[in-house]
């Protein structure tokens, strides 16, 4: 089993002063896949990204990089590693090409690729000779995957790779990744949105308050709910003894800022009984929805809280 | 809350909070103020004192020039008791006069930067003169440190190139003329005795030491000194010179220097060899070695100095020019020369037009209180007004303001308000300051002062808009404003004057509207008159306000580089 | 810390010195900072100390007045006999005035009944003394000439040591140390911020970050960013001397073999006093404003454009706690504008080096580059 691991953690835990940022988590990366690690900010993804893309030090825990089992990800791993920071700054009044050339420098392993195979790969051509600094949002995140591929990296490290961007320099983003994972690339990356988890990952794990707290791929976790439907609805005006009420029908409804979220195997028989218990409260069943559960359902159920909560 | 008020708390929250701010906008006018007028005003005594040796040619010397002392011929004579009562008294012709002669109505010591603090004697007969000679003598202008160096330099080696180039039958410039070595040096070179005795007219003169006593009997005077003077030719340059120095440590002008003389015991050759290593050291500026004859022939004094030290320099200088004077009074002494065979001569400056003539002298920090309030208001509307406003513009947080109902003219009055509220304390700060810390005397409250005082502010601001309307970038925007603003203030007079810089950069002084205003302030404080004619002081900079204020209307945006 | 990254990889090197070297001179702050702006201070200040310093002759109007007992042969003789003076005459003593006035004319002399009186303009504050100066002199030189005056006195002036360095010109040493001066202060200019800029301002914006997730090997960054301002100092320096040359016709006589070292170890020193800052601060903007006012304090107190000689006491020792004295001297005397006193140059100019090359290394060891 782990030939086939990129990377293999046994029991990792990397601690600020008092708080657990990572508090004993064990995973593995196959090789070729993209793997994601889902949680809410601060749940310690950036952390063990970070201690993957060799910037930090775990405290304790075991690590093995394509089989081999080491302390931590030094200079000689680094050569085979991509990475993408949660935020990328350059030095200024340096040109696109320019700063593709001084990281190509860095690498000393044989395989390295061209700044122009790069640039054309990201679609920065024409941007070649511009500051990096005068680069669009969506053009500097390319750039920086593209500093994340020149060399020719067997695992790339993306921490949550379109944060802050528009839908449109997100999709190409999407586009990018499942490319890269077309041509066999191993893609390790963070993100709290889980419809970027659901559409890239072939394995999640999602993660919070320093722990994993389920695994699979997106399909196997939504399955694992058991559930087919879930109903919405936005629950302003709702009184308190109508929602005990509810709660006794659906013990494990959802209760989130403005709506009520409740997961239903048969949807007919729910809407009925729905019906009838706001007619009876006098309550309107505003925005009501229905829908086919997703990731941040899962998380719901498993914590109780939203991901962007 | 008005909109102008809630901008102008903004940018004056803005400037509390930042902590550099404070300092550049108000702590470092202070600094500045006070390093220019320490250096240049010389508000402290001075540290400085000429440490000279004074080295017998021949240690035997130095015994019989002090026996001497006793022997001379009462014109000549003088001790340390008799100092203060002479100064005032009908002597004219006694040497030591004749240094204060030198020290009171020649320029050398004058000239000297030391002379910031001369003392009470100095600056009243100077201030007697002219106001103008006062302000020189109390320090006042930036001529009294640095400028003033290179004129004193340019003096010293003028002295050197006329003693070369015209005193063509002066012995001392044949001799310099046959020695090639000193061509190679601004002040000196090593004049070999051998040239001078080639060239000298006396040639009974033995400069070998020891062999004195005889020689002051067996020596007849030169045919050019007349015997009207029975027994001069019996004194030794070593009793006059050391009079001198016994005048010159018991007179007021005693601290400038401080004479090291020959030890007991210790050898004349020995000596020399210390002090020049005392020299090289630092330790002393002058190195005199007095010569061993009489009168009765000229005979050669060596001055060692060092040439790159500035006050070895001045120190040679002094010395040469008292020297020079004691010839002079040699001559008269020797009845060789009449006292009123000598020229006549006065200096006095022209007049010029001043509206308050009647004020006698200013400090340093007088002279710059007006130039640092100046300055700060350059720095407030090239600097804090333009980088605050195109730093907002720069993130497009102007666009937003006027995305609401805001009026630019109620944004302006906002910033513009800040400023002269920023500037109010700056003159505050900057007037206390010197009041406290350099006793300024000025009428700074004077309403047509106050009222030029705004004009310059809003000539200022209007150089702000000029900028802000021609340069679009922040980052030019920074560059820019530097690049005004230094040439503007140390191009306009505001922390020495400039009148006389030469080429092209005169054409910046100008056109340079920070000229005229420097004038103007100072003119209206009376404490420099105008270079310029008061109806410049006025039209130059309103020309620019209006330049100022054509290209900037034409040319702000809000957004460059945006649309909109 | 550090381990095995610390030792330089050429290859690496040369690709980071291109890269920080382009980025550095591509900057439009630091080409004025560290360029135009100290060539607009040469100029103004090397205007300012060569006033009257370029050997064109100051011009003595002469009027005549009606008692006039010297006779126009014989002041002429004396002055034309001076390089530095010229004159000409005036028919009335308001025209005199007039020249005076309008700086065309430097002294005004009446000539009188065996008197000579000499009228200056009260503005020329600096001049007056050199031209009081020339007064006296003319004065003198005709009292010698008139009377046939005895030099009993004869004067030897000797130069203790003998004066190596510029020689036959009439350059005010204050303009020939301004430059040294200016060579230092660019010196100052490229190297004060680096340290800042590296360990602050890199730091906050991620960039040492993303740099530390790649296989770079660390000292090769840090050497490279080192050297990548010498450029700017060497440029800097360039101009200067070309300035000199050109606008003040004024040239050195450097000891090149110490010159282009002792530009590298000035910038190095100065980039020690940024690591010093760096310690004491901890953010960029605040590191960058320190390292403002120091340059600032350290241009007013060391000598560059105001001689410290005529400062307080006080301020004279604060300026032995400044490190652009020293470079500035140093630089002096490699220019030839002093002598070069070995042993002093080499102990000041060694521990300077050693003391900032410990503080660059402290503060490499203390910054992250993965925070």
């Amino acid at each position: 089993m782990s030939r086939e691991n990129a990377v293999e953690v046994h029991n990792l835990k990397k601690s600020y002063d008092s708080l657990k940022a990572v508090d004993g988590i064990s995973f593995y990366v196959k090789k070729g896949q993209v793997f994601t690690l889902l949680g809410p900010n601060g749940a310690g993804k950036t952390t063990t990204i970070e201690i993957l893309q060799g910037l930090k030090t775990a405290d304790s825990g075991r690590l093995k990089f394509f089989g081999r089992e080491i302390e931590r990800i030094g200079r000689q791993e680094k050569e085979e590693i991509g990475v993408l920071l949660q935020r990328t700054n350059y030095i200024e009044k340096i040109k696109v090409r320019e700063m593709l050339e001084m990281f190509r420098s860095f690498y000393n392993k044989s395989r390295i690729l061209e700044a122009a195979d790069i640039l054309e790969r990201i679609e920065l051509q024409d941007k070649s000779d511009d500051y990096v600094e005068n680069l669009s949002g969506g053009q500097q995140q390319r750039l920086a995957i593209g500093l994340a591929l020149i060399n020719d990296p067997r695992i790339l490290f993306l921490d949550e790779p379109t944060t802050g961007l528009d839908p449109q320099a997100r999709r190409n983003l999407w586009d990018l990744i499942e490319d890269l994972k077309a041509e066999g690339k191993t893609i390790f990356l963070t993100t709290h949105y889980m419809d970027e988890a659901e559409k890239l990952s072939d394995y999640v794990y999602i993660m919070d308050r320093g722990r994993i707290i389920a695994s699979g791929s997106p399909e196997e976790l939504i399955e694992e709910l058991g559930q087919d439907n879930v109903v919405e609805f936005a629950h302003n005006g709702l009184s308190k003894t109508a929602l005990e009420e509810l709660k006794a029908s659906y013990p494990d409804l959802n209760l989130t800022e403005e709506s009520i979220s409740i997961y239903v195997t048969s949807l007919t028989e729910a809407l009925i009984r729905l019906t009838a218990w706001a007619e009876a409260g006098d309550f309107k069943l505003d925005n009501l929805k229905i829908r086919r559960p997703n990731l941040e359902d899962v998380f719901l159920e498993l914590t109780g809280r939203g991901l962007r909560d | 809350m008005t909109a102008i008020t809630s901008i102008f708390l903004q940018y004056i929250r803005q400037q509390l909070r930042d902590k550099y701010s404070i300092f550049w906008n108000l702590a470092f006018p202070l600094l500045l103020l006070t390093f220019l007028a320490l250096v240049f005003g010389g508000q402290q005594q001075p540290e400085i004192t000429f440490q000279i040796s004074l080295i017998p040619r021949d240690e035997s010397l130095q015994d019989s020039a002090l026996l001497d002392a006793a022997h001379y011929d009462s014109a000549l004579s003088v001790t340390p008791q008799q100092v203060t009562a002479m100064r005032d008294s009908d002597q004219q012709e006694t040497v030591l006069h004749t240094l204060h002669n030198i020290a009171l109505q020649n320029d050398i010591l004058q000239e000297t930067a030391l002379q910031n603090t001369a003392d009470a004697a100095l600056k009243k007969t100077a201030q007697q003169d002219d106001i103008l000679q006062g302000t020189v003598l109390q320090g006042t202008t930036f001529q009294n440190a640095v400028l003033q160096e290179t004129a004193l330099l340019n003096t010293a080696w003028q002295n050197v190139a006329l003693e070369e180039a015209s005193f063509q039958d002066n012995t001392l410039s044949k001799a310099a003329q046959n020695d090639s070595a000193r061509q190679d040096t601004v002040l000196t070179g090593p004049a070999s005795e051998n040239s001078f005795f080639t060239a000298g007219e006396y040639p009974e003169v033995n400069p070998a030491a020891g062999e004195m006593q005889e020689e002051k009997q067996g020596i007849n005077p030169p045919a050019s000194i007349t015997p009207g003077f029975p027994g001069i030719q019996d004194l030794s340059y070593a009793a006059v010179l050391d009079d001198l120095f016994i005048g010159i440590e018991a007179s007021e002008d005693s601290r400038w220097f401080k004479f090291h003389r020959l030890p007991e015991g210790v050898s004349a050759e020995d000596f020399l060899e210390s002090e020049k290593t005392r020299l090289e050291q630092g330790e002393r500026h002058l190195l005199l070695v007095i010569p061993e004859g009489t009168l009765a022939g000229p005979d050669v004094i060596e001055l060692y100095h060092r040439s790159e030290s500035q006050l070895s320099r001045i120190a040679a200088d002094v010395i040469t020019s008292i020297l020079i004077e004691v010839n002079r009074e040699l001559n008269i002494a020797s009845g060789s020369l009449d006292r009123s065979e000598l020229l006549a001569s006065s200096t006095a400056q022209i007049e010029l037009s001043t509206r308050q003539a009647e004020r006698a002298g200013f400090s340093m920090a007088e002279y710059l209180v007006p130039g640092i309030i100046l300055f700060t208001f350059l720095l407030s509307g090239l600097d804090i007004m333009v980088s605050r406003i195109s730093s907002l513009r720069a993130r497009g947080i102007l666009r937003r303001y006027f995305a609401t109902p805001l009026r630019p003219i109620q944004y302006f009055a906002g910033i513009i308000g800040y400023i002269i509220v920023l500037s109010l304390i700056q003159v505050i700060l900057i007037y206390g300051w010197s009041v406290f810390f350099f006793n300024i005397n000025l009428d700074i409250f004077d309403l047509r002062f106050i009222g030029y005082l705004l004009f310059g502010l809003i000539i200022s601001l209007s150089f702000g808009f000029l900028v802000l309307g021609l340069v679009k970038s922040k980052e030019s925007v920074g560059i820019i404003t530097s690049a005004i603003i230094y040439p503007l203030a140390f191009l306009g007079g505001i922390f020495f004057p400039v009148t006389e810089i030469p080429g092209f950069i005169r054409f910046i002084v100008l056109i340079n509207p920070v000229t005229y205003l420097t004038n103007g302030m100072r003119d209206l404080l009376g404490i420099y008159p105008s270079t310029t004619s008061p109806i410049l002081n006025i039209l130059v900079p309103a020309a620019w306000l209006v330049v100022g204020l054509i290209v900037s209307a034409l040319s702000f945006k809000w957004n460059p580089g945006g649309e909109g | 810390m550090f381990g095995e990254k610390f030792y330089p990889d050429l290859k690496q090197y040369f690709a980071n010195l291109k890269i920080l070297t382009l980025s550095f001179l591509r900057d439009r702050q630091t080409v004025f900072f560290v360029m135009l702006l100290p060539l607009i201070f040469l100029i103004i200040f090397g205007s300012l100390y060569s006033q009257n310093g370029q050997g064109q002759a100051n011009l003595v109007a002469i009027y005549y007045s009606e008692t006039a007992s010297l006779n126009p042969g014989e002041i002429s003789a004396v002055i034309e006999e001076n390089s530095s003076l010229a004159y000409q005459e005036v028919a009335s003593f308001e025209e005199g005035e007039d020249l005076l006035r309008n700086y065309q004319a430097d002294i005004l002399l009446e000539v009188g009944d065996n008197r000579l009186d000499y009228y200056f303009n009260p503005v020329r504050l600096q001049d007056n003394p050199a031209l009081e100066q020339q007064a006296a002199l003319i004065n003198r030189e005709l009292d010698v000439r008139r009377t046939g005056m005895e030099e009993y006195l004869q004067l030897e002036i000797r130069d203790i040591p003998p004066d190596s360095s510029q020689t036959g010109t009439a350059v005010p040493s204050r303009l020939f140390s301004l430059f040294p001066g200016l060579i230092a202060l660019g010196m100052a200019s490229s190297g004060l911020f680096v340290i800042v800029e590296l360990f602050h301002y890199f730091r906050e914006r991620g960039v040492l970050k993303r740099l530390g997730a790649s296989p770079l090997n660390r000292g090769s960054f840090i050497f490279a960013l080192v050297s990548s301002r010498l450029p700017g100092s060497l440029l800097s320096s360039l101009l200067v001397l070309l300035a000199s040359r050109l606008l003040f016709g004024v040239s050195f006589e450097i000891n090149w073999l110490l010159f282009i070292p002792y530009l590298i170890i000035g910038t190095v020193i100065m980039m020690g006093l940024g690591a010093l800052i760096t310690l004491v601060t901890t953010t960029a903007d605040s590191g960058f404003q320190a390292a403002n006012i120091l340059l600032t304090v350290m241009i007013f107190f060391s000598g560059i454009y105001f001689p410290i000689e005529f400062l307080p006491s006080y301020f004279q020792r604060a300026s032995t706690f400044l490190p652009l004295t020293y470079l500035a001297r140093g630089m002096q005397q490699i220019m030839g504008v002093s002598p070069l006193e070995t042993g002093q140059f080499l102990l000041e100019t060694g521990s300077l080096l050693i003391i900032s090359l410990l503080l660059i290394i402290i503060v490499a060891k203390k910054s992250s580059w993965t925070d």
